[in-house]
């Protein structure tokens, strides 16, 4: 039986390596055309190029998005940009239109065509669909639950996508003209401006139903399925997808790093302790940056799976630096600075390859080896000695004692 | 003749936007329809599309939501039923509906409006040729496009001319969820009363919360008096009123209005202005039909 994929997002070079040194199997891109996600610095094609490159080295895969819904002006280029994507070695595209999906398999047909979640796809009837137009792989809408997941997984002949982990659109997506209507950004070309997270007054025949201090609002969770990766991997689910080409490296390493143990704990010992679980949830809290909620794996989301009276905030753990190097005999470290910090703070380095480990942090030097009393400028590279081991590629975040409160 | 394509509530209704001028009627059943003016049993449903084909209208059903893996079964019950009644059309939204009317050899009476997705003329031309009736065209498309798509397209397009349009679907019950929330033991199922408005912005957007989940509308109602006749020559021949939120008599005035003004396009500019002044609480305006939206923040 084929291992499960995890399939990561990235928005540049940067967090696409991060990404596959975490675990990625594959990661999904997108290219500077023909996506959506505007603000998540595409890439392009020279560096789809050494993402590929890249790839190869670890055995990993670049899936690149085509997932706008194009206007009549937007195929300009588009048949240049799927052989360049072919020859590139890219191993498929990610397409909402069908015109495009059918474009590919004629011009590109090394590239696979992976059908995007933009079509909502929620039953076999509609993977068979695909199949019999020779897309190789659907990706299931977020609507499904892990019930219809696991049902239309059997009935299908193609491989299926699930969503595991990230933000979720709260209307079935790829089918909301909410941003359209409300700010003329067209939310299936790249300029969504999540309307749905905005807050309303709710009124029923102009009298107000709504409450001024709590109002109405469409902001979902966030997603977080890792309880249900056993099932996922049981029912022959070919690709475990996470959501967010615009998140950080820290979020990246984090989710990544958790759902790849919780993946490889599963297939080693054919099960995962509650206690285990319990260790792998936690961790995927410090990366949260908005509360999550299990989506509609266990049914239909009650309120619970909703963000009032919030627009999205709610960090709760603070990546603090980026491990450059380590010399285990003098036990200096050189880090990166991400966010201020200071001497004599708990902290917790976290690597692809590592338990967590908590320490204090001590005397901070500059380049220059004078004292820094706070490490406050982002990417200035630092000194300090470290008393657990760390490593290249390594993270280093506050642990943090009081959590903000969101509801 | 245009076709004019329009819902009704009520059986009664069919011979009264027959005399209107429509053309074609939707018709909506329980568990298979969503944003319909009419949810009928199938028994109902059977009697309304005979007196429909009595009263030579054409027929349109609507299968427009997304069902799971569990319901496929009543889905191709329900599609084998509309077989043998000969309906003249089936709306749906979900491409597995497709795969199981081709499977019963009854894709020639598909009419795809997926609400967003078709928006340019290879899309609209790949899923026609798939062998379906009819194809909507997204609603979120300057007249400008239409215009180009319609001399492109070989085969049936439809453009939605006239009412609220909806914007999203969210499958959650976020009116019910919101009302836990706020600790209110409030029952809003199925109202088409309630409207959100944006805490910075005047808009109302009417939102109704059904069995298969949250519908928002349109702060606008749209009208395409001056537009009617260039979509004519673009070669677009069958127009929609989305009846949702107008009484069966605002529905027979409009098909009535749309029809002179396709016999005298002249005079649209003035009707356009009427409506305006005479449905003050619809916000009457021309929807996308000159606003493009942008591609970037």
């Amino acid at each position: 039986m084929k291992k499960i994929e995890l399939l990561a997002p990235a928005g540049d070079l940067e967090r696409l390596k991060l990404a596959i040194r975490y675990g990625a199997d594959a990661v999904y891109i997108g290219g500077k055309k023909f996506s959506l996600r505007s603000r998540a610095s595409n890439f392009g094609i020279e560096q789809i190029k050494e993402a590929v490159q890249f790839a190869n080295e670890y055995e990993a895969h670049i899936h690149v998005t085509i997932n706008m819904l194009p206007h009549e002006e937007d195929f300009e280029g588009l048949e240049e940009y799927l052989k360049q994507l072919e020859e590139a070695g890219v191993t498929a595209v990610i397409v909402a239109s069908f015109a495009i999906m059918k474009f590919a398999k004629r011009v590109a047909p090394k590239l696979e065509v992976h059908v995007s979640t933009q079509h909502s796809s929620t039953n076999s009837s509609v993977v068979s669909f695909w199949k019999s137009m020779g897309m190789d792989r659907v990706v299931l809408a977020r609507e499904c639950s892990l019930k219809d997941i696991v049902e239309t997984t059997k009935h299908s002949k193609v491989p299926i996508e699930a969503f595991i982990h990230g933000g979720m659109c709260i209307s079935y997506s790829g089918r909301c003209t909410l941003s359209n209507n409300m700010t003329t950004r067209d939310a299936n070309r790249g300029g969504c401006a999540q309307s749905c997270r905005w807050k309303y007054r709710l009124y029923e025949d102009g009298n107000p139903l709504h409450k001024e201090d709590q109002l109405f609002s469409m902001s979902s969770k966030d997603l977080c399925a890792i309880e249900y990766i056993p099932a996922l991997i049981d029912a022959q689910v070919a690709s475990l997808k996470i959501e967010g080409r615009m998140k950080s490296q820290y979020y990246i390493a984090t989710v990544i790093g958790t759902y790849r143990k919780c993946i490889d704990a599963y297939y080693e010992t054919k099960k995962i302790s509650p206690e285990l679980m319990a260790t792998y949830k936690q961790e995927l809290t410090k990366a949260e940056n908005r509360r999550t909620a299990i989506g509609f794996y266990d049914g239909m989301p009650k309120s619970s799976a909703h963000l009032y009276g919030v627009n999205g905030s709610g960090v709760s753990q603070e990546f603090i630096a980026y491990v450059l190097d380590y010399n285990k005999e003098t036990k200096v470290a050189t880090l990166e600075v991400r966010n201020n910090f200071t001497a004599n703070i708990q902290c917790e380095a976290f690597g692809p390859h590592k338990q967590n480990q908590k320490f204090m942090m001590n005397t901070l030097y500059t380049q220059d080896n004078e004292v820094l009393e706070v490490a406050k400028t982002p990417m200035q590279v630092i000194y300090t000695t470290l008393d657990v081991e760390v490593s290249k590629h390594d993270m280093i975040r506050k642990v943090m004692i009081n959590k903000e409160n969101v509801y | 003749m245009e076709n004019i394509i329009v819902s009704i509530y009520q059986i009664e209704d069919i011979i009264k936007v027959k005399k209107a001028g429509a053309t074609s009627i939707i018709l909506g059943s329980d568990f298979f329809s969503v944003r319909s003016t009419s949810y009928f049993t199938g028994c109902e449903l059977k009697k309304a599309i005979q007196i429909g084909k009595d009263n030579d209208l054409q027929v349109y059903v609507l299968v427009n939501r997304f069902f799971i893996e569990e319901e496929i079964t009543q889905l191709k019950f329900h599609l084998q039923m509309l077989k043998e009644v000969k309906v003249d059309g089936i709306y749906y939204t979900d491409m597995g509906v497709y795969q199981e009317a081709k499977n019963i050899n009854i894709e020639g009476v598909l009419i795809y409006n997926p609400e967003t997705i078709l928006t340019n003329s290879y899309d609209l031309q790949v899923y026609l040729d798939l062998g379906i009736k009819m194809a909507t065209i997204s609603k979120e498309i300057p007249l400008e496009d239409m215009q180009k798509i319609g001399c492109k397209i070989n085969g049936e397009l439809e453009v939605i001319i006239h009412g609220r349009l909806n914007m999203m679907h969210s499958k959650r019950k976020l009116l019910s969820n919101y009302m836990q929330f706020i600790e209110e033991d409030k029952d809003l199922f199925n109202q088409t009363n309630l409207y959100l408005k944006e805490e910075n912005r005047e808009e109302h957007m009417p939102i109704i919360e059904d069995e298969q989940g949250t519908h928002i509308f349109t702060g606008f109602s749209m009208c395409s008096f001056e537009e009617i006749d260039l979509l004519v020559n673009a070669n677009i021949h069958n127009f929609k009123i989305e009846c949702i939120f107008m009484n069966i008599n605002e529905i027979c005035q409009t098909i009535e209005d749309y029809r002179l003004i396709l016999e005298n396009p002249v005079r649209g500019r003035e009707y356009y202005q009427a409506y305006q002044l005479n449905y003050p609480t619809q916000m009457i305006t021309k929807g996308f039909l000159y606003k493009k939206t942008g591609l970037l923040k």
